[in-house]
Order: C-alpha cells, then sequence, then structure tokens
C-alpha cells in the first residue's frame, strides 16, 4: 500500500512542485494530515473501518462510530426502478432564456483559520421580496412538441406535480447564485491532486458510513464553494473535508454521524474541537446556505423526462459521480452536469439523442452539453486506470449499482472518440 | 452582542431561549433566539442548522425573516425580525370569538406562507399555533426546527414530526414517505382553531387518543378508502362511522368554509388539498387585505 508522501512523489517527479513533497517524504517526523488518507485507501470491496477495527482501535471510539452507523431502520433513497420505457417526442430550444453567467467570486487570500470572535454576520444578499419565483429563468408553457410529463401524476403527492416546476426554476435560480469557480485552487498553495485524493477519499468514508447519496454531493459542493473563498493550508485540508461532510450529514441526514466519529476516521489527526471551530468558520464563509440544489436532483427530473430506465439513471449517476474526483470539472452547475451524465448514459446504451422534451426540461441543448459529455467520456476511460476514481468504480461495480462500472457499453469506442474530442471542446 | 440590548425574555423555542431585544444604533426591536454550543457536544445542532439555511432563503411576508446570527466561542444567536404576538397569545385575548374576516385572513395568510415554503421546496413539519403575528396583522410562520428541504420524489424522511394534535393521520401511523401535504392537515387544524377562538380540533392525550378523536369524525378508514393497513405503526381502530357535522363542529365557518376544512382534513394525504389549491378555494373568493378587526384585537392589547 502506498502512503500519500510515496504517492504524490511519483507525480510530483513529473509536475514541478517535487520538491517541498520530496522533503516532506525524506523527513517522516509527522505523518501529513493527508497521508492517513491515503494510509486506509482501500481499493477492493473491503470497508474502511474493517481494516481499522481489525488494528487498533479504541473501544469507545468504535462504539460510537457502531452506534451511529447501525442506526435502526435507516431510510435509504430508493430510485424508483421502473423509470419507463422510451418514449420521445419534440423540442424546443430555451437556453437564451437562462440565468446569467455566473461572476467569479472574489477570491481571499488567507492560509490560517482565524479565531471565532464575536462577529456578526450578515446572512444573505437581498433576494425576492415576493413569492414570485425567478419565472424569468425559463418559458412555463410549452411548446406543442414538448411532453407534459406531470400530467399524470395530480394523484401521487410525492411528485409535487402542482409546483415542481416551481421548485425546478427556483434550483436554477439557487444554483446560479452560488457558483464554483473554475479553477479555484490557483493561487491558492493547494493542488489540485490534493483536492483529488481528498475527494477521492471523503467518497470511500461517505460510503462507510452508509450516508444517503445527497450528503456526498452535498459535502464536496461545500468543500468547494469553502475553498475557493477560503483556501486552507495543506495540513488542514483533510479537516475542512471531514467537516464538509458532518454539515452535510446534519443538513441532510436523519441521523448523521457523531463529530466523534470523523474524528477517529481521521486517524485523530484532529480534534473534535478543531472540527467543531471548522464547522462555525465554514458556514460563516459559505454565508450558511447549504440550500444549493445537487446534481442528483436534477439528474431525477432529467430521467423522468426521458422515461429512462433504471439502467441508463445508474449510468449517469456513476459519471455524475466520477466527476466529482474531476477537479477540471467542479465549476460545472449541477445542472448542467446531471444533463451532460444523462446524455451521455443514454448515448452509450441506447444510441439515443437528446430529445426536445429533455432539452426543455433539463434547459440544454445537445450543443449545450458537448463539452461536458466529452469530459465525462474522459473520466470513464481513465477510470479505467486511475487510482483516484477507485473508489466510486468500486461502489458502482456492486450487484446494487447494477455492476454499471462493468457493462461493455462503458468500454466502447465511441468512449474513446468522445474523450479525445475533450481537449478540442474546453469546458 | 453589544450590537443589541436585550429587553425581555418572551419563550423558549425548540433549543433555546428567546429574547426580545433592540439593536443599538438603529433603535430596531427584534427576536434573538439563543442556541448554545457546548465544547464536548456535537456542534451546531442539525435543527438550528436547518432553521438558519431554511430561513435564509425563505424571503415572503408570512415567513418570519432571519436578518442575522451571530456567533460567538459558546453559542450562536439568530437575530430574526421582531411580531407583537404569537396566535395562542391572539386566542387568549380575542374574547372567545374570531370574527369571519380575520379567521380568512389568517388562514389565507397561513396557506401563503405554507404554498411559498412548498415552492421553494422546504416542509415545514411543525405548524401550530406558533405561528407568529405582527401590529400590522399579518401573520408569519415561524420555529423552522423541524422543517427541511425535500427532493422529489420526495423521499422518507422521520416520522418523529408534528407536534401531536397538529399531526395527520399517516405520520401518526408511522408513516416516513409523507410529502406537502403533511402540513397541510395542520393548516386544517389549525383552521378549525381560529375559527373556533383557540379550541383545538384533535387534543389528543396520545397517539392513540390522537387517532380515535380523527377518526370519530372522519370515521375509521377501511382498506376501500385508504390502503392504511400497510403503514408501520398500523393498528386496528374501532370502525367509527363518519360524523363530518362540520357545521357543529365549526359553527361559525361559512359553508365554503366547512368545505375548505374538509379538503383539508382527510384522512389520506394523497387526497388531501395542497396549499397551492387551497388558495384557490371560493373560501377566499372574497379575500381582502388584512382587516381593520385583525389590528383593532391587536391594538386593544396594547404593546
Amino acid at each position: 500500500m502506498s502512503t500519500l508522501a510515496t504517492r504524490v512523489n511519483s507525480q510530483a517527479q513529473a509536475g514541478n512542485h517535487g520538491a517541498i513533497i520530496k522533503k516532506r517524504s525524506a523527513v517522516p517526523t509527522r505523518r501529513p494530515a493527508l497521508g492517513t488518507i491515503n494510509n486506509q485507501k482501500i481499493t477492493t470491496s473491503k470497508s474502511l473501518l474493517d481494516a481499522k477495527s481489525k488494528t487498533q482501535l479504541p473501544k469507545t471510539t468504535s462504539n460510537a462510530l457502531k452506534s451511529s452507523t447501525n442506526l435502526p431502520t435507516k431510510p435509504r433513497t430508493v430510485l424508483q426502478k421502473s423509470v419507463l420505457t422510451k418514449n420521445y417526442v419534440n423540442a424546443i430550444k430555451l437556453e437564451s432564456q437562462k440565468s446569467n453567467p455566473i461572476k467569479p467570486a472574489k477570491l481571499q487570500q488567507t492560509t490560517e483559520v482565524p479565531s471565532i470572535k464575536d462577529s456578526p454576520m450578515v446572512i444573505g444578499s437581498p433576494c425576492k421580496q415576493t413569492d414570485e419565483l425567478a419565472s424569468n429563468i425559463f418559458d412555463l408553457k410549452l411548446k406543442p412538441d414538448v411532453e407534459d410529463i406531470d400530467e399524470n401524476d395530480t394523484e401521487n403527492p410525492q411528485l409535487c406535480s402542482e409546483f415542481v416546476n416551481d421548485i425546478y426554476h427556483y434550483m436554477l435560480y439557487l444554483e446560479s447564485v452560488s457558483p464554483i469557480n473554475r479553477n479555484y485552487l490557483k493561487d491558492t498553495g493547494l493542488k489540485s491532486k490534493m483536492r483529488c485524493i481528498l475527494v477521492d477519499w471523503l467518497i470511500q468514508v461517505h460510503h462507510r458510513f452508509q450516508l444517503l447519496q445527497e450528503t456526498l454531493y452535498l459535502t464536496i459542493a461545500i468543500l468547494d464553494r469553502f475553498l475557493q473563498v477560503h483556501p486552507v493550508p495543506r495540513a488542514k485540508l483533510q479537516l475542512a473535508g471531514v467537516t464538509a461532510m458532518l454539515l452535510a450529514s446534519k443538513y441532510e441526514e436523519m441521523y448523521a454521524p457523531e463529530v466523534s466519529d470523523f474524528v477517529y476516521i481521521t486517524d485523530k489527526a484532529f480534534s473534535q474541537a478543531q472540527i467543531l471551530t471548522m464547522e462555525i468558520l465554514m458556514l460563516k464563509t459559505i454565508n450558511f446556505s447549504l440550500g444549493r440544489p445537487l446534481p442528483l436532483h436534477f439528474l431525477r427530473r432529467n430521467s423522468k423526462a426521458g422515461q429512462v430506465d433504471a439502467i441508463q439513471h445508474t449510468l449517469a449517476k456513476y459519471l455524475m459521480e466520477l466527476s466529482l474526483v474531476d477537479y477540471d470539472m467542479c465549476h460545472i452547475s449541477p445542472s448542467k452536469l446531471a444533463a451532460g451524465s444523462l446524455c451521455l448514459s443514454i448515448k452509450l446504451l441506447e444510441d439515443a439523442d437528446w430529445s426536445p422534451t429533455l432539452e426543455h426540461y433539463s434547459t440544454y441543448s445537445k450543443e449545450d452539453l458537448l463539452p461536458v459529455v466529452c469530459h465525462l467520456a474522459k473520466n470513464l476511460k481513465s477510470a479505467e486506470k486511475s487510482s483516484y476514481q477507485q473508489a466510486v468504480k468500486s461502489k458502482y461495480s456492486s450487484h446494487k449499482m447494477l455492476k454499471i462500472a462493468q457493462i461493455d457499453e462503458v468500454k466502447q469506442a465511441l468512449v474513446g472518440e468522445l474523450a479525445e474530442q475533450a481537449d478540442i471542446h474546453k469546458l | 452582542m453589544h450590537k443589541y440590548e436585550k429587553i425581555e425574555k418572551i419563550g423558549e423555542g425548540t433549543y433555546g431561549t428567546v429574547f426580545k431585544a433592540k439593536n443599538r444604533e438603529s433603535g430596531e426591536v427584534v427576536a434573538l433566539k439563543r442556541v448554545q454550543l457546548d465544547e464536548d457536544d456535537e456542534g451546531v445542532p442539525s435543527s438550528a442548522l436547518r432553521e438558519i439555511c431554511i430561513l435564509k432563503e425563505l424571503k415572503h411576508r408570512n415567513v418570519v425573516r432571519l436578518h442575522d446570527v451571530l456567533h460567538s466561542e459558546r453559542k450562536m444567536t439568530l437575530v430574526f425580525e421582531y411580531c407583537e404576538q404569537d396566535l395562542k397569545k391572539y386566542f387568549d385575548s380575542c374574547g372567545g370569538e374570531i370574527d369571519r374576516a380575520t379567521v380568512q385572513s389568517f388562514m389565507y395568510q397561513l396557506l401563503k406562507g405554507l404554498a411559498f415554503c412548498h415552492q421553494q421546496n422546504i416542509l415545514h413539519r411543525d405548524l401550530k399555533p406558533n405561528l407568529l403575528i405582527n401590529k400590522n396583522g399579518e401573520l408569519k410562520l415561524a420555529d423552522f426546527g423541524l422543517a427541511r428541504s425535500f427532493g422529489i420524489p420526495v423521499r422518507c424522511y422521520s416520522a418523529e414530526v408534528v407536534t401531536l394534535w397538529y399531526r395527520p393521520p399517516d405520520v401518526l401511523f408511522g408513516a416516513k414517505l409523507y410529502s406537502t401535504t403533511i402540513d397541510t392537515w395542520s393548516a386544517g387544524c389549525i383552521f378549525a382553531e381560529i375559527s373556533n377562538a383557540g379550541i383545538p380540533l384533535f387534543p389528543g392525550n396520545d397517539v392513540e387518543d390522537q387517532l380515535k378523536r380523527i377518526f370519530k369524525v372522519l370515521g375509521t378508514p377501511t382498506e376501500q378508502t385508504w390502503g392504511v393497513s400497510k403503514l408501520p405503526e398500523y393498528k386496528i381502530f374501532p370502525l367509527y362511522p363518519a360524523n363530518t357535522h362540520w357545521s357543529a363542529i365549526t359553527p361559525r365557518l361559512p359553508s365554503s368554509g366547512h368545505d375548505l376544512l374538509k379538503g383539508l382534513i382527510v384522512a389520506n394525504p394523497n387526497e388531501r388539498l395542497t396549499a397551492v389549491n387551497a388558495l384557490k378555494h371560493r373560501y377566499f373568493a372574497d379575500i381582502q387585505s388584512i382587516p381593520v378587526s385583525v389590528i383593532y384585537i391587536l391594538a386593544k392589547n396594547q404593546f
């Protein structure tokens, strides 16, 4: 098993920042915080926690962990298996009516965690004062060639057919006001590989804690939104990662893991007090906005609009999750990522086109999605060998995930062809 | 905390004490809700976290406004707009009767605020007469400690939600898969309570008594009327016949009001009215701006 230092080192030799890291690995006085991540990197189905508990585990923390992971009747999101057959109609283009382009937020060059004092924080920017939703985001009226996908849902309150469109308009508005900037690590002293390793590890932690899918996407979004405003020293990166997951769990889960679980999972690299201090700092930095929509929310809508089946939906989820690790894609909006993922999924599985109905409900045309689709194909191809994507790949090789990472369709020549175009179609 | 000067304690929230206070600079009166953070504890309670995140986005005249969040080492303080009283206190001061226009106005504002929450994918999950009323007669949803955002399709959430008297029968039977109509049941209960000037519709002692009271009015549901037996904590109840004489239960409501109530107090969550549809009900056909009578009662209480 390679340590973080050796792994980063081998990459560093190719890159231009080898000197610092080499130095670190040459003097193994204290393991860097992120080193613990890599030591526990599990690439098979073998669990992170199993591996740990076999070694040296203080009783109290292991019990604490058990108590939170073995909670009774922890409900899981079950996808509607029968997301139906294929049936497409015709189209309208709405991209022109989409929300404003993303404005880059000012990057703040701070390298240490300031102490938290009695400082006021202003909540939010002035928002819509009325109950009129951002109706300018897209046209409510359906063009004749677009199917009304909600017309048969009036009997099922779970589908909220009365205001499902309002909700999605609102989600598009919310994602537009909390963007993640392209290449935000530039000038921060943090390398994209560090984020890559951290995200890969967080995916494993998430899997071991048996948390909801929503929690994973929310964790990474919190992390990116925090780091782009408040970069932390490399040694605190893992602290930011687990704290983001703590916040996401508290927001999303019925039973969130305890803080001690996160202390334990970092091999006590950070104390409870450090996590709690970071919690407040992160909340303040992202201005308490955890309501940013997730790619998963949009994917569900798109999957309904496309009447896709469970395999197509699961492949799209696999593509979305692979992209979490991909720093080049961190700035892609959740709605666009979800649309691109489904677009590639149905292309690979059915050679199906992006239908007018899909274009309407996703708000993206096929042309809009091409760069995203090419980059997703690139990720799919690199997942064959890249060590950073193994956590996602092994998860999606399971029965529960329909062994989607193993099917022939993800290995077809088209994937390679699209992947090659990723450099032409810049994100 | 130097920014605000405490005036008096006004109550206990889901997770902390609430104070009335004044902004030293602007003189604006606010409500401060304090959340204690203990070092050896779990940090920001998830209820407070959700309340802050949710209220930060919900900006509507019928939802209490969160102005600011202050924090120090050991505590967080939520700064809310100040409302002179809540519905409970209003009941105490109304002298046993609330006129039609006021009932209609309160119910309309409640549904307006609720529809707004639902349109922004938020379930309140604890509606009761904790609704706030300001001196202009504006009613506002508050106490979002149990609220949460939902995705579509709505997935399973905790069944341990909503104060007993306002909890719908599906959730009383342990349903975890509910949707926005969880809140419209509570809204229906509050509607009846307002029209009866503060007499609760179903004041049960425990879950069983609560269900009994509901079924004595609506009739015990059967497999034919509602596939109720599949719910996690389903229990067999005596077969009470439907006895929905709303005119006896809420004598002061007009017939259109009874019809609206009948649409909200429905055991089967799939057949219950949503907030958006309830607002379109003919009961509100003649809705006006906040009636003078509301403000008159409020003024009488001299705050």
